[in-house]
């Protein structure tokens, strides 16, 4: 991921910054599936999770000149989670659809099941599938009902699998705060699934 | 962190302990506690599923390349350069529009000689103090501008008519002291001021017709910078 065809992450950020456009895209090509999926969990919705991953890489190639050294990756992601709290702040601003549509859209089965190559793949039965898909959908709901942070740091560290360090990079706060903010998102999750949908939970949790 | 022996681990110790991110020693205490422990067993595998269940959940394809243009960059650019501009245009037409008002404050109170004030300003001056003054125009303070003015009555023209037969009945040498704060809210209210009956209804010199625009323009500005703003966030 970090070395392609002999160039290093760096040197294309280098490049990039010279204004060299291949270069950027070079990047934009290595960071575009995670871009899009953390837009995607964030906002439930592809079509804003799209624009959301559009205006982040427009943003973070006008902001090169910003980035001094240090993760890369953890920079642009900054960009990422940033525009997509702005596009989360406009929705409760100018709502366009109602939380119920962005439910939906995110439940609705061609679209999740169009988008998801790798488990459709799998060698599981039809009846498997259909409830892994409602399995995953619960979870998103589950997503959708916390808070932006909350939210933001379970994609991040659950979904997408950062370090307690980079989240800290990337969010701009303390490894303590990762901590118990991590803690407190993943235990309001546990229990949005223990009211709605206590059969995901090992037997004895259930009420 | 984990407390003393017989207290329950709090979830984020659990939490810590579940990404292997305590201290070797809290790590051991902890599973060692919840051998022991049913409600903090139950605690710890509802917890642990919920983010099992989350790093299970798959990666979505994205549905475009989202590589950039040139052409991207450059439409981004000149949107971004006409929101510079329209912030600098914001702000020129503001300080014009300014300057403009505090001058014409300024020719009106300080330099119009008393003998005999050039009546294309008098005229304005007085239309836009019109509205604002005739309510309190039995104040008995006195300027030498304004008294010249009752003198020169008979030499004013056109909006001048609005004041002088409002006011002449009452006292005709009384008049309001003219203040720069009455003047500072006239260049947008042209239309709310009764028509006058005059043989010149708009008898405006071109610089309060300018103001005017220039008050127009700030705002037509700002609303676009409003809604621009919301489009964009």
């Amino acid at each position: 991921m970090r070395q392609q065809r002999g160039v290093s992450e760096e040197q294309l950020v280098q490049a990039a910054k010279r204004g060299d456009l291949a270069a950027f895209n070079r990047l934009v090509l290595m960071y575009q599936q995670q871009v899009y999926n953390i837009a995607y969990r964030l906002l439930g919705d592809p079509e804003a999770a799209a624009d959301a991953t559009q205006d982040a890489f427009l943003k973070a190639y006008e902001r090169l000149h910003q980035h001094r050294g240090g993760s890369f990756r953890a920079w642009l992601l900054r960009i990422v989670t940033n525009t997509c709290y702005d596009q989360l702040r406009k929705q409760q601003r100018y709502p366009t659809q109602s939380l119920d549509n962005l439910y939906s859209d995110a439940a609705d089965s061609t679209v999740e099941s169009d988008r998801l190559p790798e488990w459709q793949s799998d060698a599981a039965s039809p009846e498997e599938m259909a409830l892994r898909h409602e399995v995953f959908r619960v979870i998103q709901e589950g997503l959708l009902s916390l808070s932006p942070e909350h939210r933001t740091i379970i994609v991040l560290s659950d979904i997408e699998g950062l370090s307690y360090e980079e989240i800290a990079v990337v969010l701009n706060i303390p490894i303590g705060t990762v901590k118990s903010r991590l803690s407190r998102a993943r235990a309001r999750l546990r229990d949005y699934l223990r009211t709605h949908h206590a059969e995901l939970l090992p037997e004895a949790y259930r009420l | 962190m984990l407390r003393q022996r017989e207290r329950h681990v709090d979830t984020e110790t659990l939490s810590l302990y579940i990404d292997r991110r305590l201290a070797p020693s809290v790590h051991e205490q902890v599973a060692r506690h919840l051998t022991r422990c049913q409600r903090c067993r139950d605690d710890y595998e509802s917890l642990r599923q919920t983010v099992h269940l989350l790093r299970s959940m798959p990666r979505v394809a994205v549905p475009r390349a989202f590589t950039l243009s040139e052409a991207d960059i450059r439409t981004r650019q000149s949107s971004r350069a006409a929101w510079g501009w329209m912030q600098w245009a914001t702000a020129l037409v503001a300080a014009l529009l300014a300057l403009m008002v505090s001058l014409d404050i300024f020719v009106q109170t300080i330099f119009t000689p008393p003998a005999a004030p050039p009546p294309q300003v008098m005229d304005a001056f007085q239309a836009a103090e019109a509205p604002s003054e005739t309510p309190v125009s039995q104040a008995v303070q006195e300027t030498p501008a304004v008294k010249a003015r009752s003198r020169q009555e008979p030499r004013s023209l056109g909006n001048e008519v609005m004041v002088a037969p409002a006011q002449a009945p009452v006292a005709p040498e009384q008049e309001v002291s003219v203040t720069p704060l009455a003047t500072t809210t006239l260049p947008d209210t042209p239309s709310t001021q009764p028509s006058p009956a005059g043989p010149r209804p708009f008898g405006w010199p071109p610089y309060r017709w300018a103001e005017v625009l220039l008050a127009v323009l700030l705002v037509g500005l700002l609303i676009l910078q409003r809604t621009h703003r919301a489009r964009s966030g």
